[in-house]
């Protein structure tokens, strides 16, 4: 069984770890981006706005189909 | 309303340039979570690009219930989920990490490119949960709560877990904890 001074001791060395790991990452430096990832992403990101629009386009164009399409007579 | 809120605003009533600006505010950040969580995988920007792509088409629909910063943080570790899945079985490619004690000597453990590198074969080691979370507290510096909310843990399991990794992680970082606790030459 541990005595509390043995705890005490337990605890500051894990304090100590964790304060020494923290401290490591924390300083990680960061990498650089891969050259042109920015413009490569804004492609992609054109692409993305364009193909909304597109579909936002067909879709407005069925709902405006449907709605005026003429109402079939019916005989009475 | 801080910044991100404003652009997120903007970004959501279809304002290009503000998502842009968002884009440029967080993809360094992104790219570094995403290289970390994949063990530095080629398909790294591929996946960021993914990220932004799938926070681009769901802007509109953001509620604002955490912040930009944690959402974007939970689509790119699903997008990094999804992929992991995908790779499952189809084992690593030749990125697989060095022996981490192969680089010792004192010069270079002072060049911040191999301490990096090191750091992450040290992360890439721990299980895949515990590297998730050290990385997002440690490195990409949030917090507990946003970690909670990023993953669906309990915060008490966020906290136990990140311990816990921290202990996994000194022995590996040894050679790096030695030298910083060294005073420096001239």
């Amino acid at each position: 069984m541990k005595t509390s001074a043995e705890w005490s001791q337990l605890m500051a060395a894990d304090e100590d770890t964790e304060d020494a790991v923290r401290r490591i990452l924390k300083e990680r430096a960061p990498e650089d981006l891969p050259s042109g990832a920015e413009a490569r992403l804004r492609r992609r990101l054109d692409k993305e706005s364009r193909d909304k629009e597109s579909r936002e386009k067909e879709s407005r164009a069925r709902a405006r189909k449907k709605t005026s399409k003429p109402k079939r007579k019916t005989a009475r | 309303m801080d910044v991100d809120e404003t652009l997120v605003a903007k970004a959501a009533r279809g304002n290009r340039e503000a998502f842009d600006e968002l884009v440029r505010r967080y993809q360094s950040r992104m790219f570094q979570l995403v290289r970390i969580l994949t063990s530095g995988d080629a398909e790294a920007e591929d996946l960021v690009q993914d990220t932004f792509v799938r926070a681009y088409r769901a802007v509109g629909r953001f509620r604002g219930d955490s912040t930009f910063r944690t959402w974007l943080h939970r689509i790119a570790v699903n997008v990094v989920r999804s992929h992991a899945a995908r790779r499952k079985g189809r084992g690593r490619g030749d990125d697989d990490e060095e022996a981490i004690g192969r680089v010792a000597s004192r010069e270079d453990l002072e060049n911040a490119v191999v301490r990096r590198r090191m750091i992450d074969q040290a992360l890439a080691r721990l299980p895949p949960d515990l590297r998730l979370l050290i990385t997002l507290r440690d490195v990409q510096g949030l917090e507990y709560r946003e970690i909670a909310t990023i993953t669906g843990l309990p915060i008490g399991t966020v906290e136990s877990r990140i311990f816990r990794g921290r202990r996994r992680l000194r022995p590996m970082l040894e050679p790096l904890l030695a030298r910083s606790a060294q005073p420096r030459e001239n």
